[in-house]
């Protein structure tokens, strides 16, 4: 039996932090492939830390960080940092609406988008499109996409002709499997399979500039931090890399 | 006494501890985790109020309109039809494996079984959406997000389980028995139909509460399928909300540490009770019917 | 001279390749009763099982010969199996009972055969228990679950539930062989007192028991049928040397 207990405190001394640091970064699942590109370089040189990433959600993150069970939070929503916490924009992220083909849509004008996500309109021909119901995937209230189409088209009902889907990816996937859908994905990505749709005649690709829906991702991170999380935290908010990621720089909130 | 059987006696003590060890940690994170639950839950429910939470249809979780009736009967109406739907080809299927098929047939619809318990159940979401959703929207029954979707999606899923466990239910009928009815002259039908069936409605009770178990718990494959409605009662093919599902949908608004985040526990809470209450007033009957 | 009621004529019985029977030919009177007698495995149980045909049930069984019951040819493709088992009972040799009541148990077979009049049913179930020696202990208990009787009590249930589809043919499978000294003798004095009513055919183990109780022996070795008389023919003055080796305990 001593080997099993000898083994037993082996893989007990392993696991434990010892003298090194750990960091725990938490937040939005739209912005952990952004984190992850900027914490693994960061943390190859800084060898004493750890850094651990997890995703769960704006909320997740914002929570979690003031309870101080993590160090860093990633949000794409906004969240009143008083003065216990320091928050840095990350720039901005455009919110694109994609519509199944057989819409007949390509463009709409902001009023329309409007009546389409407070249901009020039902069928595509009411836009000129296809004789084809309406059906809206949408993500749940908590995520920042579907914060940043509430504040810019007032809050979208919720009903028969609504899809509740858990992310970008499942989104996406609806969209291009049922007739008649419209959805919002976070993001610059072009998916196939969908159109994205130009908004009063602008077309997001061809002048991002003029595109009116944008998320502002923000991270937090609580004023009395160690060195370590306070330059994780700057690395973050200033890495170059944010513009392969979707992330407009050189731009401030509204 | 001689030393092998002294180390012999000293080996059993000590696996005896181990045991005693292991069963202890697991009643203890399983207590642990139902006092988690409670305490949420009755923070909660002191705050908000039993009835009004239960019977009541608003859910805006930022807004602190927290009422979970209509999952409630999401969920019912969800688990019961796949009930409704897989029992009897469920039946059927064990009946076929148990008693009808020859040696080869039954390997293979054995091992196909097993297999299938073991599909992980987004495979099963998977399915759903690429058949089942365009499926019920084919027949023009709406976009084909919905209740019914649901209840098909998870009616495949339990399909195997119910099946492999009812099959064991019937081969658990003695080779006897069978005899003494074909000996006074059933036919097959009426050999399933009156003896197998009812002799073995204790195993079958069994198999279908299992199976129901897993129907009411199961979060994913129906998440993906359903819709995702949670302000009104949208018709069975319209779109819904379970306890599971929204449970996690709205775990990244309510997280840990945020002020309604006791709701959460307060549905796990309701959907433990709920399974507890059915397996255990159904095990009794079916306790109360059989052998002495 | 008797009526004969059943007869066979070489009939042989393989499990795939295995012989089970080989070239087996009697006749039994109607209203008595034979007892079969051999060692294990000497196909007493598979003789017993091709007159109810139920040796059809193992797989790759294979039956040749012919067996009449009242002149009708029951191994015939286009033979009714429900009408033959109905008219040939049969008592296995652990007491079985349905996890049902002890009515339900008795009334199963009449059921089946399409009998629903609740009077009716009750008239037969008592009448059956009543023959089967079982009415007394258990009148007004007819509800409980046959699990609560004693073994010995279930064999004459089985005997009972047997008996209410009324059959002609009793066949017994070493029915007293689990049961303790007085169940058994309590079946024993059943068999007597069912002989002339019904014909019965009995495997047993037991050579005192079928000096007691049959009225024909008939010894089988290795699947073939050595010798079949008269009980106390067989006993007294066997004409097969085999016969008597078993007799005398040579051959177990």
């Amino acid at each position: 039996m001593m080997w099993l207990l000898r083994t037993l405190v082996a893989a007990g001394l392993l696991l434990a932090p010892g003298s090194r640091q750990a960091i725990t970064v938490m937040g939005a699942t739209s912005l952990t492939a952004y984190a992850r590109a900027v914490i693994e370089p960061w943390a190859r040189a800084h060898a004493n830390v750890q850094v651990a990433l997890s995703g769960g959600g704006s909320y997740a993150g914002w929570y979690a960080m003031k309870a101080g069970q993590a160090d860093i939070a990633l949000c794409d929503l906004r969240f009143d940092p008083g003065t216990a916490f320091y928050e840095r924009g990350l720039g901005k992220m455009p919110v694109l609406f994609i519509a199944n083909p057989s819409d007949g849509i390509r463009n709409v004008s902001r009023s329309s988008l409007r009546r389409v996500f407070h249901g009020q309109i039902k069928n595509w021909r009411e836009l000129g499109g296809r004789n084809q119901l309406v059906r809206m995937v949408v993500r749940p209230v908590g995520s920042g996409a579907r914060a940043v189409v509430a504040q810019s088209l007032g809050v979208s009902a919720d009903g028969p002709a609504q899809v509740v889907q858990l992310s970008n990816g499942a989104v996406v996937r609806a969209v291009q499997e049922t007739p008649g859908a419209i959805g919002y994905v976070e993001g610059d990505h072009a998916w196939p399979g969908v159109i994205a749709l130009k908004v009063n005649g602008q077309s997001y690709q061809a002048k991002p500039g003029k595109w009116p829906f944008y998320a502002w991702p923000r991270i937090y991170w609580p004023v009395r931090a160690s060195s370590a999380v306070t330059s994780l935290a700057h690395a973050l908010s200033q890495s170059p890399r944010r513009s392969s990621f979707g992330l407009i720089t050189g731009v401030n909130p509204p | 006494m001689n030393i092998q059987e002294a180390s012999r006696r000293r080996s059993e003590r000590v696996w005896m501890g181990v045991v005693a060890v292991a069963s202890g940690l697991v009643f203890t994170v399983l207590g642990f985790l139902v006092a988690v639950l409670v305490m949420g839950a009755i923070g909660f429910a002191a705050q908000h109020g039993l009835v009004h939470t239960l019977l009541g249809a608003r859910w805006q979780p930022l807004a602190g309109r927290l009422q979970i009736g209509l999952f409630i009967v999401d969920s019912a109406l969800v688990t019961a039809l796949a009930m409704l739907l897989a029992l009897p080809f469920g039946i059927a299927v064990a009946i076929f494996g148990s008693l009808v098929a020859g040696a080869w047939e039954r390997t293979v619809l054995r091992w196909i079984l097993t297999l299938a318990s073991a599909v992980p159940s987004v495979a099963y979401g998977w399915w759903g959406l690429a058949v089942v959703v365009p499926g019920i929207r084919g027949l023009g029954l709406g976009a084909g997000y919905g209740l019914v979707s649901a209840g098909l999606v998870l009616a495949l899923m339990i399909l195997p389980t119910f099946s492999v466990l009812a099959w064991e239910a019937i081969l658990a009928v003695p080779e006897d028995w069978h005899q003494t009815s074909l000996a006074l002259g059933a036919n097959d039908d009426q050999n399933i139909i009156r003896l197998v069936l009812p002799a073995s409605m204790a195993g079958l009770q069994t198999a279908f509460l299992t199976a129901l178990a897993r129907a009411v718990g199961e979060t994913m494959a129906v998440q993906m399928v359903l819709g995702g409605a949670v302000s009104h009662f949208y018709g069975l093919f319209g779109p819904g909300a379970t306890l599971t599902t929204q449970i996690l949908t709205d775990m990244a608004v309510l997280p840990v540490g945020s002020p309604n985040h006791g709701v959460l526990d307060f549905m796990a809470l309701v959907l433990f009770l709920g399974v507890t209450l059915m397996t255990g007033t159904m095990g009794r009957q079916v306790r109360g019917r059989g052998r002495p | 001279m008797a009526r004969v009621k059943i007869q066979m004529q070489s009939v042989s019985v393989w499990y795939g390749a295995q012989p089970a029977l080989r070239q087996v030919s009697l006749d039994v009177a109607e209203g008595a009763v034979l007892a079969l007698i051999g060692p294990s495995g000497c196909g007493k149980s598979t003789l017993l099982r091709v007159i109810n045909r139920l040796v059809e049930r193992t797989p790759e069984a294979k039956i040749q010969g012919r067996i009449w019951i009242d002149g009708e040819d029951i191994l015939r493709p286009e033979m009714d199996l429900v009408r033959l088992r109905k008219r040939v009972g049969m008592i296995f040799q652990r007491p079985i009972s349905f996890p049902f009541s002890i009515f339900d148990n008795v009334a199963y077979g009449p059921r089946l055969h399409g009998l629903k009049d609740a009077f009716e049913l009750r008239r037969v179930v008592e009448l059956s228990l009543k023959q089967a020696a079982l009415w007394d202990e258990v009148r007004g208990k007819l509800r409980r679950p046959a699990s609560g009787l004693s073994g010995g009590q279930q064999q004459r249930l089985a005997l009972a539930r047997a008996l209410a589809v009324n059959p002609q043919v009793i066949l017994m499978d070493e029915p007293t062989s689990a049961l303790d000294p007085g169940s058994a003798a309590r079946i024993e004095e059943l068999v007597v007192k069912l002989k002339g009513q019904y014909t019965v055919v009995m495997v047993t183990h037991n050579l005192q028991q079928a000096a007691r109780v049959s009225d024909f022996t008939g010894y089988l070795q290795a699947g073939r049928l050595i010798e079949l008389g008269e009980t106390s023919v067989i006993f007294t003055a066997p004409r097969d040397r085999r016969t008597e080796a078993y007799l005398t305990g040579q051959i177990d």
